[in-house]
């Protein structure tokens, strides 16, 4: 019994090393990630906002005196970084599950989730989209981390923003 | 002295009107080695797991999708170089020639065995880190230096080990490696084929890099940095905007 449970587990690893997700049923309690949802409509609440606080950083962006930084899931802070000892602040565009930021012109192209968007962010009151290409990014199917245990997202529950570590039951899914 | 005229606009601007968003258009900007995006000239590139999407931004406020190329890997990063697309996947760096602009082509393909992540070029020369944080854990954490003067072929020169390898910038005769949690790297690339360590700074958690010519953006745990650097490999930290946990 235990040489199959071995011999189990050494097959499910060669199975597991090289795929980014597998269905693979787990019994019993684990430490694993379950996805938090919000759903579509609250997923397209773009706008801009005061510069706040930074809770992690991501991708930057450098265009001239101005620094982008990506804060994963939520949006993106602009900076004024004339001075590079002293970086302001200006606004914060939120853009929920946006990743990486780019730019032509004044226009600025996010992931807002499923969908491509362009911000006109050159009023400096508004960050108005004025164009959003809809579904032409993956839906997240599984947490962005390596050699998991998670809940298997479910799409109509809404769009996974998120991840938290809890103990789960019996989750389906892993990578 | 082409680039001295619009930066010089725009600090007028905003001396005008500090809080307002007035960068000048033609000043091109770019992103970090780990960027998904890549706008080149009318079109942007996004890569996401196995594509490559291409879409067109002649006109900047209507992107329209215009097609997908599937990647033969699991792609994580994009750098424009001329005509060329390097794509760091995990396993290899993908070469696309990108002269047909809404028709990527294949070009190349440096692989390695899996490991992930960015490539940066210049010149003749492409830096690749690899690293072993996968979901394979067979790669190795180093920096491959290729020469890509033939992009059909590009040849590996050298390989540098290193601890646990993030993004990377060039600028001019250094280059920066991030080490995650472990540090930042600065390297002296008088000879691109050869890059020598300057300074290794341990006491920071560095994921990606953008040097300009005398400062250096780094973002890390903690926070986003800006350090002036020297040829010598000295960094004098400026600012850091914390992460508030």
């Amino acid at each position: 019994m235990r040489t199959i449970a071995i011999f189990s587990f050494v097959v499910s690893l060669v199975f597991q090393s090289c795929s980014s997700k597998t269905d693979s049923p787990f019994s019993g309690e684990v430490m694993g990630y379950k996805p938090i949802y919000i759903t579509y409509d609250r997923l397209k609440e773009v706008s801009r906002q005061p510069p706040k606080e930074l809770r992690q950083s991501g991708k930057i962006y450098v265009r001239g005196v101005y620094l982008f930084i990506s804060e994963p899931n939520q949006g993106i802070h602009i900076i004024n970084n004339i001075d590079s000892k002293s970086p302001k602040p200006i606004a914060f565009i939120k853009i929920p599950g946006s990743q990486d930021v780019e730019l032509k012109g004044d226009i600025l192209y996010s992931d807002n989730g499923l969908d491509l968007v362009a911000i006109d962010i050159s009023n400096p009151e508004s960050a108005t989209v004025v164009k959003r290409v809809a579904d032409v990014f993956p839906y997240p199917m599984f947490p962005p981390f390596e050699n998991v245990k998670f809940e298997c997202p479910d799409p109509k529950k809404g769009y996974v923003i998120d991840w938290e570590l809890v103990q789960l039951k019996d989750p389906r899914c892993s990578r | 002295m082409k680039k001295i005229i619009p930066i010089f606009s725009v600090i007028l601007l905003l001396m005008g009107c500090e809080s307002n968003f007035n960068a000048d258009s033609s000043i091109s900007g770019r992103g970090g080695s780990l960027a998904r995006f890549a706008v080149v000239k009318n079109h942007l590139y996004v890569v996401d797991n196995n594509n490559l999407k291409v879409f067109d931004v002649n006109n900047p406020l209507d992107p329209t999708f215009v097609n997908s190329t599937h990647i033969e890997a699991f792609a994580e990063t994009i750098f424009p170089f001329g005509e060329n697309l390097l794509i760091g996947t995990r396993t290899g760096m993908y070469i696309y020639d990108i002269n047909q602009p809404a028709k990527p082509t294949f070009v190349s393909v440096y692989a390695h065995f899996a490991s992930c992540d960015p490539v940066v070029a210049e010149g003749d020369f492409a830096y690749v880190t690899l690293r072993n944080g996968t979901p394979c854990m067979r790669g190795q954490n180093q920096l491959d230096i290729l020469n890509i003067s033939n992009l059909l072929n590009p040849i590996l020169l050298k390989s540098i080990p290193l601890v646990n390898p993030h993004g990377l910038g060039v600028n001019g005769n250094v280059l920066f490696v991030t080490e995650g949690d472990e540090g930042l790297r600065v390297f002296d690339r008088t000879d691109p084929t050869d890059p020598k360590l300057l300074k290794f700074m341990s006491n920071i958690a560095a994921f990606d890099v953008i040097p300009s010519d005398k400062t250096v953006i780094v973002t890390g745990r903690d926070g986003v940095y800006q350090f002036a650097y020297t040829q010598q490999g000295d960094l004098d930290q400026l600012s850091k905007i914390a992460v508030v946990k």
